[in-house]
């Protein structure tokens, strides 16, 4: 009983938290999905539902946070990887992310006694913590297929470093150099013990 | 054609260049420059300097999908996208759609191209190397396909005054295999490059390493800004620092006076007078209004490009059957590229402290070493390397990188030098590797397709053992640790250096261009983009159609002087 209030309470904040990233303009059809819960089925294919993003918004910020500077969601880098997976990468790839998301938020639930998003930040980082060493520890397999966690940090990492926020702010990037110095220390390379960002 | 005098007399020029790439703005330029009325027809859009590019000042993160096409814009472009790096959002509109412009491959042929003013004189890789003795030679002391009719002696001079005025930077180093030139001063090497070079020349000491020779000033020259280390060549170089014709040849050729350029105009045939056996002019269709028109002059210059020049001619069939100039059988014939994506890379221990400012767009070259003073028992000519040091990326792999605010710090971390390098070989020419025309498949404008059939054979399979085993050598003995190689599928085309289709040679009857790049037959048509190449050498080949192509270019005024065209 205790837990579900809690479910319901909770879920009423993620459609907060999702309306606020789409702009507050949440439509009703994504809303009810959200409301219906995880097991609904896609309401879209050419982007995550309004529940697939809140939990990928929750664990990005997890894996590059806000400190003082911008963490993944307040990037950019979120959509981006949600516009590259939807537009960018192949259907396989992506049905195989959708599912291993689903796989997350069902043991997630199972896992927490109740959905990813609607556990506070402190569980919600533990959580991503513990599932992102078992990954690592778990490898690739026989399959060649990355564990979520794995494959969610490695997609974050790469699009958030293709943002102005992650080239320039965290890593750094000059636009016009003007000069080639070929030998210069690391310390004294531009702004200094910084590395360029790598667009290719 | 019942054509009124006055509208024949305002479709005549002294000239008329067909292309507008890197061969077709020389032309152009040295033609104007003599004083010729030049019409210069460009089959793809206009674009103006900086004006019409798009992204040439765009910060990296302004791409849409960081820089990647989607799964919808990829289906335009199934085959340029082949080499994996060259349709990105920075520069996809450089490149044809495959869907508009098709062809057919009874073998693979990854014809890559773009159809607009400038050409690839706007993507292409800048690397400038000039051909050897050795390379003019080669087929004669070989008895391979047919003998260069031109010496390296009669073309030294040309290749100088492409380069001063191109601008290329590089070092003269004294190799017979790759003679100097003249040159705007080097970029350098990096820490790592410079450790490098050190190591392999102790260890074999028939190899060398030089940093590479680019078409990028290295200080401002001929009113042009020097090179502002942004690599990013391939979006426009807004200060006009790289080599292309909107850069270069097409403001001195404007500049003139003497110019006319008509884009959207597909050059379908040259015209020719059966009774003076020379060439009229061409016959365009109008891309935008799909109407034909006729326009006259005393020369013709074909620079279309290798393929596309070849093209024009086999469809040139009026008095033909087979296509002008193809008396020889060998038009369309003999297609060379450069075979590469082979090679080897790993990391260099060392130098933890330092780095570098600024994208320098030029690498290192090491040149050919192979057949020179030995013989290979494998293979005969040989191949330089490209490459290149640097240190990107972050220490940690993304397996290791903690989750959280120290992630942040962590992937300031610089991870390790790397370098790598491929091999860019000699492909032979072969009577059997060709191109033809098919009426079986129309393009969109209703025009003939290419066919091409034409591969690689045992002597390029040999040779490039040898370019993945002797990288992976150099390396490890230069102390590179953690050495991989690697090795592409051989695919003609994927070098983007197709040549050949119209070689020269002092035959007519086993060549299709004279040793002023005149077509044997009608001798006031020139072919000088790369399908003159009587062999391809394994240099970058882009310097070459430009010496040749002024070469012929006085050679061309001075016969219309003496009333020989």
């Amino acid at each position: 009983m205790d837990n579900l209030d809690k479910r319901l309470i909770s879920r009423k904040e993620a459609i907060k938290k999702a309306a606020l990233v789409f702009g507050g303009v949440l439509s009703t059809p994504a809303a009810l999905t959200l409301l219906q819960g995880c097991s609904a089925p896609r309401s879209s294919v050419d982007s995550f539902t309004a529940a697939e993003r809140a939990t990928i918004d929750a664990i990005a910020d997890i894996i590059i946070p806000t400190t003082d500077t911008p963490g993944a969601t307040e990037s950019g880098a979120v959509q981006l990887l949600e516009d590259m997976l939807f537009f960018v990468q192949s259907e396989d790839d992506r049905t195989e992310f959708l599912d291993k998301l689903a796989d997350f938020e069902k043991q997630a639930a199972k896992d927490l006694g109740m959905t990813f998003v609607e556990a506070s930040l402190e569980m919600q980082t533990e959580y991503v913590n513990k599932v992102h060493d078992e990954a690592i520890a778990k490898g690739v397999g026989t399959t060649g297929s990355k564990p979520f966690m794995w494959q969610m940090k490695e997609s974050i990492v790469y699009t958030y470093f293709g943002t102005e926020v992650g080239m320039t702010q965290v890593q750094q990037y000059v636009l016009v150099p003007g000069r080639y110095d070929p030998c210069v220390s690391f310390s004294e390379a531009g702004e200094g013990n910084k590395v360029w960002a790598w667009y290719s | 054609m019942h054509l009124n005098i006055k509208a024949k007399q305002a479709n005549t020029y002294d000239a008329i260049v067909v292309g507008s790439g890197i061969s077709g703005g020389w032309a152009a330029k040295e033609l104007t420059e003599k004083g010729l009325k030049t019409l210069m027809l460009e089959r793809g859009r206009q674009v103006r300097h900086i004006i019409d590019y798009p992204t040439g000042s765009s910060d990296v993160w302004e791409m849409p999908y960081r820089d990647w096409l989607t799964q919808e814009e990829l289906k335009d472009y199934p085959i340029q996208n082949r080499t994996g790096y060259a349709v990105r959002q920075r520069s996809k509109h450089w490149w044809v759609k495959d869907t508009e412009h098709p062809y057919t491959e009874k073998q693979r042929f990854d014809w890559m191209r773009g159809y607009h003013v400038g050409g690839r004189s706007l993507m292409w890789g800048r690397q400038s190397y000039r051909l050897s003795p050795m390379d003019f030679e080669a087929n004669e002391k070989e008895g391979i396909a047919v003998p260069w009719p031109v010496t390296y002696g009669e073309i030294a001079p040309w290749y100088s005054y492409v380069e001063r005025f191109a601008g290329i930077n590089g070092k003269n180093e004294g190799l017979a295999q790759l003679p100097d030139g003249d040159f705007l001063p080097a970029m350098e090497m990096n820490c790592v490059e410079k450790e490098v070079k050190k190591r392999i020349e102790e260890n074999f000491n028939d190899r060398m390493m030089t940093i590479g020779r680019s078409a990028n000033l290295t200080r401002a020259h001929n009113g042009r800004a020097a090179c502002q280390y942004r690599n990013m060549c391939i979006q426009g170089c807004p200060f006009g620092a790289y080599f292309s014709t909107q850069s270069s040849t097409l403001p001195a050729a404007v500049a003139t006076g003497n110019l006319t350029l008509r884009p959207d105009s597909i050059v379908t045939e040259v015209i020719y007078d059966p009774e003076t056996q020379k060439a009229t002019g061409v016959r365009i269709l109008d891309a935008e209004t799909m109407e034909y028109r006729e326009y006259y002059a005393k020369i013709v210059f074909l620079c279309a490009s290798s393929i596309a020049s070849a093209y024009i001619l086999l469809n040139s069939t009026e008095h033909f059957a087979n296509g002008m100039g193809n008396a020889s059988g060998e038009l369309g014939r003999n297609i060379m590229d450069h075979h590469l994506n082979v090679g080897a890379y790993g990391e260099y221990p060392g130098f933890d402290d330092m780095y570098y400012y600024g994208r320098r767009p030029n690498g290192i070259y090491i040149p050919r070493f192979r057949n020179i003073d030995d013989k290979h028992p494998d293979f005969i000519r040989g191949y330089g390397y490209q490459g290149a040091a640097s240190r990107t990326g972050w220490k940690k792999d993304i397996a290791e990188l903690s989750i959280g605010a120290k992630l942040k710090e962590e992937v300031n971390q610089p991870g390790p030098w790397t370098f790598g390098i491929g091999g860019f070989g000699e492909w032979l020419p072969y009577h059997e590797n060709k191109m033809y025309l098919t009426t079986e498949k129309l393009d969109k404008f209703g025009m003939p397709t290419v066919v091409f059939d034409a591969g690689g054979k045992e002597n390029e399979m040999n040779m490039r053992k040898d370019m993945k085993n002797q990288a992976a050598e150099m390396l490890e003995a230069a102390g590179l640790t953690n050495v991989k190689t690697f090795e592409d599928e051989i695919a003609l085309g994927k070098g983007i250096h197709e040549m050949g289709t119209a070689r020269m040679g002092a035959d007519p009857a086993t060549s299709v261009l004279n040793k002023w790049n005149q077509i044997h037959e009608v001798q006031n048509v020139f072919v000088t983009d790369g399908a003159f190449m009587t062999s391809s050498a394994c240099q970058n080949p882009s310097l070459t159609y430009m010496a040749f192509t002024a070469r012929a270019a006085e050679h061309a005024v001075n016969e219309l002087k003496k009333g020989n065209l």
